[in-house]
């Protein structure tokens, strides 16, 4: 029997729903050939709770409780987003101090995220050392949000024309020692992984994804940036005070797993910076501006996009005049970076199909709402 | 073509009503603002001057944008708007797969970034918006379409935007429209085989406060205090 | 070999170093000042009964409606010795359902409930309610200060 007569075919493999490294419940069809992905199909909505139905029942401020719990590793960003907006249409200006409070708290929060990201991508390449190292930091992050909103992950602490109480007495010395910490613990998490040789070669080359094909899927965020695609929403269309802070977009060119956690450890450091610059500039003052008693917005409707650690952050905000609003559609930075995955997996091999997917960080209860 | 076709309600208005009145007098009706599930003190006071997306002025991107499109479609295909300061653009459904391949494909606005795609449920008529974005030339400008909700169908645009498949396949299964072109119109979010679309404003929602199925609302005699004293062993 | 030692050095050290573990039911971290736990209803020395008054606005803003109240005609207004003219007459939280949001606190129109620092409600039963007496003593607890912290403790 002559070996040329034998024939391979494609098999169809699943993943998950539950696969522990699939951030989630997540699930992926993969066709493979041998080892080799040719096609992947991915299958999400086991999350899905009907966010924006449910927001059409709830008054203006409500709908905040539930944008907490869709990506719930950043829900000062995600307030932010959704506060930005409801402000424009009651057409109310938020206090210069809530401002600022909410800058330093949506860039803290940023980095507790990537710090999530760090860790667990870590944990997907088989070191579960970087998750310790990350976990300390997003520790000490977590204990100046437990003390300024009340709580660790759900905050709900924006309000329209400010925030809901103001920071705590000693909030700017302890978030500064917090900070150094912090500064130190990055620069100990890039020792670890960034040059480690078998992390490289898990990551370098892996998943890699062209910047036209970025853009086509409405890829945003670092994994826009680490195809060489300066775009952020915090310098293209300044929202809140980031037009005051001085702070780089860190970018790299190839698309791939490695340059999307590069990116994102330099982000960390700008996030610091940010927040540095906010704390010296921080005036005093009150901490809620001038509110209507009854949030009611005049018929309209607004889209705001903001900068979430994950990528361009939207709400689309309809009101037509009474006490709830007539929609909220969200835009979910990982639900169009998750389309991209099919065409990043093309030719990875199937245990590398687990870092690309880390390496976009997705939190499947924004990409499920 | 006139733009009292672009609105499925506008059968109503007297035909020959200038397009500009048109712009101006789109205050919703008071029946449309009503949400199925909103509670009757959801009626709001009488609106002091232009709400404040009215009130800034039109920015020297959407001027220009606004001028370009009307140069490229004509004066009367679409309906010219203003939101807070951005171009706001709604076209007939049949329209929208060729304003979107301009918008992308003419040099002079290289929409290229999709931002998202929403559709909205009016009672009288669906919409369907875009939010483009120009990565390149940072200009940015809403597209509506309007489909009544007999014949609910809309062309797709992964054609254009290969980011619009998950969201024409949400668009699909939430709101029944028909997305004409769609290689894969399958349920995304919600169970297959579970025929409702919740985003529709005639899909009940229990309001708060009252009870919901699967939700214990009888508290019984417990009292928590004494339970955790007793170490949980009542 | 250097490194060798140095690993040594290392794993000598902290073999005398404190444990940061803390054995969790026994003993817990401090909590932040701001912690929300639990809502509690805060009492009125003065007149000794609760300020809230039962009038329902915390019940009907409650994203999960886990509070249930209900009002009744106040005695000791016509005694004369209080100015309430309507009281409590139950009010019961379900700890199982409460999501610790702060909306009831941020809505009550007479400063009767505030969050306090009571978080952990785990237990057998699957719906747990808290009546006016726990409440009360929650709210009680945090006002002599046994769980409140300056921020300087935290972590
Ligand atoms: S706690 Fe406040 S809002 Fe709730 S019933 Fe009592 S008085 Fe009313
Ligand atoms: S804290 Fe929130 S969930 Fe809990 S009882 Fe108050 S309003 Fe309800």
């Amino acid at each position: 029997m002559a070996l040329d007569r034998l024939q391979t075919v494609d098999m169809t493999i699943n993943m998950g729903p539950q696969h522990p490294s699939t951030h989630g419940v997540f699930r992926m069809v993969l066709r493979v050939d041998g080892e080799r992905i040719l096609d992947c199909e991915p299958y999400i909505g086991y999350l899905h709770r009907g966010f924006e139905k449910l927001s059409e029942n709830e008054n203006y401020h409500t709908v905040l409780i539930h944008l907490d719990r869709t990506d719930y590793l950043a829900g000062f960003c995600n307030e932010m987003a959704y506060i930005i907006a409801l402000e424009k249409l009651l057409g109310v200006v938020p206090s210069e101090r809530a401002e600022y409070i909410r800058v330093i708290m949506c860039e803290l929060n940023r980095i507790a995220s990537h710090m999530m990201f760090y860790g667990a991508l870590g944990a997907d390449a088989g070191a579960l050392t970087p998750f310790l190292y990350a976990f300390r930091e997003r520790e000490r992050l977590q204990g100046l949000f437990e003390a300024v909103s009340g709580a660790r992950m759900m905050f709900f602490y924006f309000r329209a024309g400010g925030v809901r109480i103001d920071l705590p007495d000693g909030f700017i010395r302890e978030c500064r020692r917090v900070l150094d910490a912090v500064k130190f613990g990055i620069d100990e998490c890039d020792k670890l992984l960034t040059n480690n040789e078998v992390f490289i070669s898990r990551t370098k080359g892996i998943g890699a994804i062209s910047a036209a094909a970025a853009i086509d899927y409405g890829c945003s965020g670092p994994i826009l940036r680490a195809c060489g695609v300066k775009e952020d929403v915090r310098r293209s269309e300044p929202y809140s005070i980031y037009d005051r802070l001085d702070f780089d977009i860190p970018v790299a060119y190839s698309g791939d797993t490695y340059d999307r956690y590069v990116v994102r450890m330099e982000e960390m450091r700008q996030s610091i910076r940010i927040v540095e610059q906010c704390l010296d500039q921080i005036p005093d003052g009150p901490f809620m501006g001038k509110v209507p008693r009854f949030i009611r917005p005049e018929p309209g409707e607004v889209y705001v996009r903001t900068e979430n650690p994950r990528g361009d952050y939207g709400i689309y905000l309809i009101s037509r005049g009474g006490d709830y609003p007539y929609r909220v559609k969200l835009r979910s930075p990982c639900f169009c970076n998750l389309m991209a995955l099919r065409e990043m997996l093309k030719d990875c091999y199937i245990a590398d199909s687990v870092m690309v997917l880390g390496s976009l960080d997705i939190v499947l209860g924004e990409v499920d709402r | 073509m006139t733009a009292e076709e672009l609105r499925p309600e506008a059968s109503k208005e007297p035909a020959s009503q200038p397009i500009a009145d048109e712009v101006k007098g789109e205050a919703p009706s008071a029946d449309a603002a009503q949400a199925p599930a909103a509670r009757p003190r959801a009626a709001g006071r009488a609106p002091a001057g232009p709400p404040p997306g009215q009130q800034a002025p039109p920015t020297a991107d959407a001027v220009k944008l606004e001028a370009i499109f009307k140069e490229i479609l004509g004066e009367q295909a679409m309906k010219v708007e203003y939101n807070f300061g951005e171009l706001v653009l709604t076209v007939l459904p049949e329209q929208i797969l060729e304003v979107c391949r301009i918008g992308r494909t003419d040099p002079r606005l290289d929409f290229n970034y999709l931002r998202s795609l929403s559709g909205v449920d009016y009672v009288t008529h669906f919409e369907v918006v875009y939010h483009l974005y120009s990565l390149d030339k940072l200009h940015k400008i809403t597209l509506k379409t309007r489909i009544s909700h007999e014949e609910p169908e809309v062309d797709s645009v992964i054609s254009v935007w290969s980011g619009a498949d998950w969201h024409e396949r949400e668009l699909a299964e939430m709101f029944d429209i028909n997305v004409k072109g769609h290689p894969n119109l399958v349920p995304l979010l919600l169970d297959e085989g579970v025929d409702e679309h919740p985003l529709l404003k005639s899909h009940p929602l229990v309001p708060m406060g009252e009870d919901r199925p699967g939700v214990i609302t009888d508290l019984g005699e417990s009292d928590w205090m004494g339970y955790r004293a007793s170490g949980g062993k009542e | 070999m250097l490194g060798l030692i140095k690993g040594m050095i290392i794993t000598w050290k902290s073999n005398w170093r404190k444990p940061v573990t803390v054995q969790y039911p026994d003993e817990s971290l401090p909590l932040a000042p701001g912690y929300f736990g639990f809502p509690g209803l805060i009492y009125d020395h003065e007149v000794d009964e609760p300020f809230c008054v039962g009038c329902q606005v915390c019940a009907r803003y409650c994203p999960t409606d886990a509070i249930f109240v209900t009002m009744k005609d106040n005695p000791k207004f016509k005694e004369g010795t209080s100015k309430r003219r309507k009281i409590v007459d139950s009010f019961e939280l379900n700890i199982s359902r409460c999501i610790s949001c702060n909306i009831c606190v941020e809505v009550c129109n007479f400063d009767a409930i505030e969050m306090t620092d009571t978080f952990e409600a785990a237990g057998y039963h699957p719906d747990v309610v808290a009546g006016i007496p726990a409440l009360i003593e929650m709210s009680e607890k945090q006002r002599k200060g046994v769980l409140a912290r300056p921020l300087k403790e935290t972590r």
